[in-house]
């Protein structure tokens, strides 16, 4: 609640223009989200109402890279592609509101335990991780002797029912990874003796390195659609389904992907000193004899998350 | 900062939620993308999420069908089964309407028939019915309440006439087909062709009493009687042909009271005891001895006539043979019943009966005794030998209890 209350009393005392990181927010589009957003409904004043627009418009730059300034039609673009009406819900719940809270019980406890269940596989395990999430978003979690409430982390960017459903595969991701580790080892099936490779070591140092650099070079969707359906076994609808395309767009990218790959690596070991035909036997060599790991190479990439360029 | 070091760095529930909902700028997409390349956790959550999106639009549809489904299969069968009880309680009650009024029918069909035989010689009496005239109306009783063995869905009802004290045709059973039958029990009454029921009587039919069980002893009784002095006549009659062809045959001894001379005698005697019965399809169940009624051996109803029907009534005079087969036709044979002829239908209906007109006081009992068993079984009177016989008259009757009469079995006149 303290932040809200202190962006509130910023907005009243800015008068027509709300100060919002080196731009204002225009009153007349504040007073049009606030009908729309049905604020009203959970007992929040009209400052609390601004304090949270102003939050969601700082945390995100309005959508823009950071260190930019938004214009009045870049942060009216920004707040009406907000889920306002979840927003208010969210931070009037995070606020301790009974009458948000009785209305987000009534419309989203089902479906939290009916998205739990299906993201677990198991009704024991999907009750019992939606009774947790339901248990921290309520706030009944403290962190440094301050009650939190997951909820006031929410944004609106997306649905709020969607942001619950992330929440909780990110709680059962994190979870079933913790616990794998922990799991003991299974029974230990001692290593068969490695064949001797036919292909000499030379072309299969070249072969690996023709590979890592073709890998390299390809963009974020084309490494997104080969780790998705090769490392996580991911069908094309479901990928699809992420990327919202057509699977057989999914399809006709990864075809692509892979021939420029397949292209990439011949041309690599053809500037490494093979000719065509010795390029192309030494793609023909066993694949169990590379030391090459798809999963750590694609995992390698020099590319900066935004995340990551936040925190530098 | 190395890459694994990079990639510890989520990006959060809401980012990715926003990617999957395609909510987030070009600019946002492509960070969160590249990180999703390279990051497993990522990839796995934002399946997960999607996955559960999926199933929650599946759940609530798939919910919604199993809450409705059992109302909306119930819903379509009580509306269809609401009907369907309907037309069969209506159908059940129709049928038993009709039962009862088939019934109902048959009973006044009865009565009609009774009424009619009973009043028959009473139109001859003008008088009018009185209180003496009581006694005819026993029988409209009687048949009130028909016999329980009759079948009351036979189309072809065969009701047994009642005789107080009717005439000997009363006693012939009377053959009812459907068509003759009134609809209804109120049309009944004016569905009766005979002249002798008094069209004003037909309520009172309906209104009285039904048969009691002492009615019923009484009219036993009655027939028993009748048919036990038939039987004492028919006795008189043998014993005196038998004394009489004892007494005209050389070295015949003479019997004493009925028993018969010889075995052939006494299988004559049994023979003519035998009464014709006419086959129920062709319209007679039975015919009871009647005065003038000809007695033919049970041989000659086994007759297969040309048409390929069995006979089912004959008369014989001398060589003369008459019979009628299943079909109502007439045949005519000469020779003893060794070739038959057919003879052209003279008569309206259809022929059910044949036999030989003979007055019980023209009866000649001067039969020889040297006749063959056949011939004796024929019980032919009026065929002596040497004595010319009685010119021979046979009569037919038809369905219709219509008589027509012939001397040579091949010209018919209407009686």
């Amino acid at each position: 609640m303290a932040p809200i209350e202190s962006v509130a009393a910023a907005a009243s005392a800015a008068g027509a223009e709300i100060d919002a990181t080196g731009g204002a927010i225009d009153r007349a589009l504040l007073e049009e989200l606030w009908l729309l957003s049905n604020a009203a409904s959970w007992n929040l004043a009209r400052s609390e109402f601004d304090a949270i627009l102003l939050e969601a418009g700082t945390a995100w730059n309005y959508g823009l890279p950071k260190q930019t300034t938004a214009t009045r039609h870049q942060q009216a673009t920004f707040f009406r592609g907000l889920h306002l009406a979840d927003l208010v819900l969210a931070q009037a719940c995070a606020a301790g509101n009974d009458h948000a809270w009785e209305h987000f019980v009534a419309q989203y406890r089902q479906p939290l335990v009916r998205a739990a269940i299906a993201i677990t596989g198991s009704e024991t395990l999907g009750r019992d991780l939606a009774d947790q999430l339901y248990g921290e978003l309520y706030g009944l979690t403290e962190r440094d002797g301050e009650r939190r409430c997951p909820l006031e982390s929410y944004r609106g960017r997306g649905s709020l029912m969607g942001w619950l459903r992330t929440t909780l595969a990110q709680r059962h991701v994190d979870h079933y990874r913790r616990t794998r580790r922990e799991e003991p080892l299974e029974e230990f099936d001692a290593p068969a003796t490695e064949p001797t490779p036919e292909t000499p070591a030379r072309e299969l140092s070249q072969l690996e390195r023709a590979i890592e650099d073709a890998l390299g070079a390809q963009d974020n969707q084309a490494r997104y659609l080969l780790a998705a359906y090769y490392l996580d076994g991911q069908t094309l609808l479901q990928v699809a389904q992420v990327l919202g395309v057509h699977e057989a767009t999914v399809s006709r990218k990864l075809h692509r992907a892979t021939k420029d790959i397949r292209k990439q690596v011949l041309r690599n070991l053809q500037r490494s000193g093979l000719n065509k035909r010795g390029a192309e036997e030494a793609l023909g060599a066993d694949p169990r004899d590379l030391n090459v790991n798809l999963k750590k190479l694609l995992q390698n990439s020099q590319t900066v998350t935004f995340k990551e360029q936040d925190t530098q | 900062m190395s890459a694994t070091r990079k990639h510890e760095f989520h990006p959060d529930a809401e980012s990715l939620n926003a990617f999957a909902e395609q909510a987030l700028s070009e600019r946002e997409r492509g960070q969160v993308l590249e990180h999703l390349a390279v990051c497993s956790r990522c990839r796995q959550v934002v399946a997960l999420a999607r996955d559960a999106a999926d199933a929650e639009v599946v759940a609530p549809s798939a919910a919604r069908r199993v809450a409705n489904q059992p109302d909306s299969w119930w819903k379509k069968w009580r509306l269809v089964w609401l009907p369907t009880a309907a037309v069969t309680a209506f159908a059940a009650v129709s049928i038993s309407v009709y039962v009862y009024k088939v019934d109902q029918n048959t009973a006044t069909n009865k009565i009609a028939e009774q009424t009619t035989t009973q009043n028959e010689p009473m139109a001859a009496n003008p008088a009018p019915p009185t209180a003496s005239s009581a006694p005819a109306a026993p029988p409209v009783h009687a048949a009130k309440s028909p016999a329980p063995s009759a079948p009351k869905s036979s189309r072809r009802q065969v009701v047994a006439a009642a005789a107080a004290s009717p005439p000997p045709e009363a006693l012939e059973q009377v053959e009812v087909t459907s068509e003759e039958r009134p609809a209804t029990p109120g049309a009944a009454g004016s569905g009766f062709t005979s002249k002798s029921l008094p069209q004003a009587e037909a309520p009172s039919i309906y209104n009285a009493p039904p048969a009691t069980l002492a009615f019923r002893e009484e009219q036993k009784r009655q027939d028993e009687q009748k048919r036990q002095e038939e039987e004492r006549r028919q006795a008189q009659v043998v014993e005196s042909r038998m004394l009489t062809a004892s007494a005209s045959t050389p070295g015949a001894q003479p019997a004493a009271g009925n028993v018969p001379a010889s075995p052939d005698a006494a299988a004559s005697v049994s023979n003519q005891q035998i009464v014709v019965r006419a086959d129920s399809l062709a319209g007679f169940s039975s015919m009871r001895s009647a005065r003038g009624m000809s007695k033919v051996s049970a041989a000659e109803v086994g007759i297969t006539l040309p048409s390929g029907l069995p006979a089912v009534s004959t008369a014989a005079s001398v060589h003369r043979r008459l019979a009628i087969d299943k079909a109502g036709a007439l045949f005519l044979s000469d020779d003893g019943g060794i070739t038959w002829r057919p003879v052209q239908q003279q008569w309206t209906g259809r022929a059910v009966a044949v036999r030989k007109h003979t007055a019980p006081d023209t009866i000649d009992t001067t039969a020889p005794a040297t006749a063959s068993p056949a011939e004796q079984s024929e019980a032919v009177p009026g065929v002596s030998g040497g004595a010319p016989a009685p010119p021979a008259l046979f009569e037919i009757l038809n369905d219709k209890n219509q008589m027509w009469l012939s001397t040579d079995g091949r010209l018919w006149i209407a009686k």
